[in-house]
């Protein structure tokens, strides 16, 4: 028959569960260990921690496994997870100078304080399959990792010790005076608690502080922030953005202890940092630098730099592009909502269906049309 | 602490997601009480302003954005354990999606559920209004997906709050109007818009326009939910609710062209139209079904839910 | 599942107080003891009520006597801070009438009417009439027709305050008054009121 609503569906829906399970077990290869994919898909992990906003890497890695690899569905369960935690408390805003910089790199100046870091890159190597990976092995790895470090000493003995902190380069042109401090843009007043915008608490109206934007920002999902960004360096905007500095590194969480108030260090978390300096402005009459900044978890410099230029972007006083709107942007890059209104196409939509064939019937006979293109408006 | 050292601590807590689902270690009612007081408060003020959008904080459920959250949300905020639940999609109790939302919220709940309109105290549907008049004290929660009425007119949120503050409603007209030039119908099928207590255009969620009639005066309280836009808003009983119309072209509910149920019979019911694969016939069936089982009942005939 | 008597104390405070803002001048009873009262002079219904609305996220003030003991108490009970007048979401009149006080309260925003505060009256006795006599006839969603309220001990100007306040709306604010007997009413802003 037609289109009658799915009934009697529970025993349909428990089957459907297990067969999913059973397509990721069906293989004859060994099972996949949460250890392995935190440790070998550390980009993986990290991108669903930032997306499921929840700094848990062997939780990550465990939802990773169960979605099959699927980023959406593992950081959808991350985030589900999160709720149900208790809020414990709020840590420490704390400077990125402390960071544990495992690379820093600026495309700003050739020289910078602290020098420049490479660190773990893709950008300069060559993409092609290596097809000796095929043969990996623990002795391969091995025998890989004493290859690295076998002309390097060990830092007890190296003539520079390594710096406790980097200075950041940005500070240099604020310090000259080039750096225009906050770019226009309406500041709401409205929602704010405490100073900062809690977004897991606190519905996001408009328009949004700089805190919600950011935090919005930090959990948005890579391609969506990416998609924005890149619109606006391709001509969709005009911030024309240089990378003051990029940044990948650990940074202490300090909370106040709860006896003494005094900054206590709980752990670290891994986050990529970015900041562009775009185009000058010329309020208050002396022309200045502005600029973006963006944050995420883990090792993820793609987000990273979208976050920045976004952020630049939607302080343009008056925004004309998409990518300058702050609503247009914030409202669309959470995958977690995307993703589920996207699929949520799949439910029935019969009563509203059969209204519109109602409407579209009554509309026909009306015009007496033999058909009518469009006209039917698009619903749930 | 290691990673499996920290999971052992936090059996308690676990979530099993298998068949014979557990929810020990959870909060009754699944979220947590600071989470239900902010919904609360959120409900009270949208009761205060009829037809109002009032933002709340939304929060993840284990359940996808746009499949009910905002309706489950405010579910679990009201409910209590001596409450009996019933749930619905597209009329009837027994769709997959029903299923699956009335078991999560008795499972973290333990409430009763039963598929008696009359009988329960909370209702959540998704796309209807049961057919039995609702009395006083029932609530009836309906999951939202768009719920701004004007973002057919407007896109920008900032816009359309601008709009209903100042009750400036003039491209909503003028909507409907060129509709009507285009059509000689105005176009809409379900999701139709209204006016709230003179004051507010709301929209009533993708009900069909058969259902719009039943938000009027009604004795029952209507919450509404859209958790991945994060809005509630209500309709507290006794209250004006108009569907948008001008005086030359007025609203009309769908017209089943005299269709009867084949299963109960009646005539005066919302319908699925059923198309016979080998035939192409049409025939039709009550899109509420424990109303077209009640009559069945009262007829003598018996049956259950199975259509 | 945790059975959590705090859990299922507020959820029953909070629908009675659901369907007493659905039906203004309707009187509700709360039907739990609260279990925090240290002084006679403290109403065991608004602890209920405060128990049910308030925390850390909003803030709130009292207007009235023993102005300083209740915010203390109060904000110890449920981790709300203490806010100016212009600035609480909860407004608690302890004293049955604001001396005008109420006039700096909130109203909320044409945006977002919704920051508009809600003030609770502690009263004495709520009732549809009063010796025979109603106070105040009330009109408008939630309510069939008309309703009669009379609130005992209520100050003589405070509904006309509340009248003036909520002129404009959506703007307002939106009023639960509470008596010693733990009875609950409720006029929301978009109740229309003929003071009689």
């Amino acid at each position: 028959m037609g289109y009658v609503a799915v009934k009697g569906g529970t025993e349909a829906i428990e089957n459907a569960g297990k067969l999913l399970t059973y397509e990721r077990i069906k293989g004859n290869s060994e099972p996949l260990g949460v250890e392995q994919i935190k440790e070998q898909l550390n980009f993986l992990v990290d991108r669903v921690m930032g997306e499921g906003s929840l700094y848990a890497p062997d939780l990550a890695a465990l939802a990773i496994k169960q979605s099959a690899g699927d980023t959406f569905e593992a950081s959808f369960m991350l985030r589900a997870y999160r709720t149900t935690l208790p809020r414990v408390g709020y840590s420490i805003p704390k400077s990125t100078k402390e960071m544990r910089v495992i690379r820093r790199i600026s495309a700003a100046f050739k020289d910078i304080p602290g020098g420049q870091i490479l660190g773990p890159t893709s950008d300069y190597t060559l993409r092609l399959l290596d097809f000796e990976l095929l043969n990996d092995s623990k002795g391969k790895r091995e025998e890989c990792i004493r290859e690295l470090f076998k002309d390097i000493e060990p830092p007890a003995f190296s003539l520079q010790p390594f710096p406790e902190s980097f200075p950041r380069v940005i500070e240099v042109l604020r310090k000259e005076g080039l750096l225009a401090e906050a770019v226009g843009g309406k500041q709401p007043a409205v929602n704010n608690q405490n100073g900062i915008f809690d977004m897991t608490r606190q519905s996001l109206t408009f328009p949004a502080s700089r805190s919600a934007a950011m935090q919005t920002m930090a959990r948005g999902e890579t391609g969506g922030l990416l998609l924005l960004a890149y619109s606006n360096m391709r001509g969709y905007g005009d911030i024309h953005p240089t990378i003051g500095e990029l940044r990948v590194g650990y940074l202490p969480v300090k909370i106040k202890h709860p006896h003494t108030s005094k900054p206590y260090t709980i752990g670290e978390v891994k986050v990529t940092e970015a900041e562009v300096i775009a185009k000058f402005t010329a309020k208050n009459k002396k022309p200045k630098f502005t600029l973006g900044y963006g944050l995420c978890f883990g090792h993820n410099e793609t987000k990273a730099i979208s976050m920045a230029v976004l952020d630049r972007a939607m302080q343009a006083e008056e925004p004309k592009m998409a990518s300058e709107n702050k609503e247009f942007v914030l409202s669309h890059i959470d995958g977690i909502e995307s993703m589920g209104f996207c699929n949520h196409y799949k439910l029935p939509h019969y009563v509203t269906f059969q209204s519109d064939l109602d409407r579209l019937k009554k509309a026909q006979e009306e015009t007496r049309a033999e058909s009518l293109e469009s006209g039917v408006r698009d619903e749930v | 602490m290691k990673f499996r050292e920290w999971l052992d601590a936090q059996e308690h807590r676990r979530q099993k997601t298998e068949a014979g689902r557990e929810y020990n270690g959870y909060n009754f009612a699944f979220i947590d009480e600071g989470a239900k007081k902010e919904i609360r408060r959120k409900i009270l003020k949208a009761v205060a302003i009829p037809g109002y959008q009032v933002p709340f904080g939304s929060r993840e459920l284990p359940i996808a954005r746009g499949w009910g959250t905002g309706g489950i949300q405010i579910t679990l905020s009201v409910i209590g354990p001596d409450d009996v639940l019933k749930v619905i999609d597209q009329g009837c109790d027994g769709s997959v999606n029903a299923v699956n939302i009335k078991k999560f919220v008795s499972a973290v709940t333990g409430v009763k559920t039963t598929t008696d309109t009359l009988e329960a105290a909370v209702i959540q549907t998704r796309h209807r209004i049961p057919e039995e008049r609702m009395t006083e004290g029932q609530i009836l929660v309906l999951q939202v997906p768009y719920p701004e009425a004007l973002r057919t007119v407007e896109p920008s949120e900032l816009e359309t709050r601008r709009m209903h503050g100042e009750a400036d409603y003039s491209r909503m007209w003028l909507y409907l109007f060129e509709d009507i030039v285009k059509f000689k119908e105005i176009s809409i099928g379900a999701r139709y818009p209204v006016m709230v207590n003179g004051r507010y255009i709301m929209d009533p969620s993708p009900i069909p326009r058969w259902d719009i009639p039943k938000l009027n005066m009604a004795e029952a309280l209507f919450l509404f939910g859209a958790g991945r836009e994060k809005r509630i808003y209500a309709i507290p009983p006794y209250t004006k609710v108009e569907p948008l119309e001008f005086d030359d072209f007025k609203f009309r509910v769908e017209d089943f062209k005299g269709a009867s149920c084949m299963r109960c019979g009646k005539k005066d019911t919302f319908l699925d139209e059923i198309i016979d694969d080998a035939t192409g016939s049409r025939t039709y069936l009550c899109s509420d079904t424990g109303h077209c089982d009640k009559v069945l009942e009262q007829n003598g005939d018996g049956g259950t839910c199975g259509h | 599942m945790q059975i959590n008597n705090e859990a299922f104390i507020t959820q029953k405070t909070f629908r009675v107080i659901l369907q007493a803002m659905s039906h203004p001048g309707r009187v509700y009873t709360l039907s739990q003891e609260s279990g925090v009262k240290s002084r006679e002079s403290e109403s065991e219904g608004l602890m209920l009520i405060l128990r049910t609305l308030l925390d850390h996220e909003v803030g709130f003030c009292v207007i009235g006597k023993e102005k300083e003991y209740l915010e203390t108490t109060i904000s110890e009970l449920t981790g709300c801070p203490v806010k100016d007048i212009s600035d609480a979401d909860f407004i608690i009149v302890s004293d049955c009438e604001s001396k005008g006080e109420i006039l700096k309260a909130r109203r909320g925003s044409l945006e977002y009417p919704d920051t508009g505060a809600t003030v609770i009256y502690v009263v004495e006795f709520l009732n549809d009439m009063d010796n025979g006599k109603p106070v105040a006839l009330l009109r408008g969603s939630g309510i069939k027709d008309y309703i009669t309220i009379a609130v005992r001990g209520l100050g003589k100007n405070e509904l006309s305050h509340i009248k003036e306040i909520n002129s404009e709306f959506p703007l307002g604010i939106d009023c639960i008054f509470i008596d010693s007997a733990n009875r609950v009413m409720c006029i929301p802003r978009s109740t229309r009121i003929k003071v009689k």
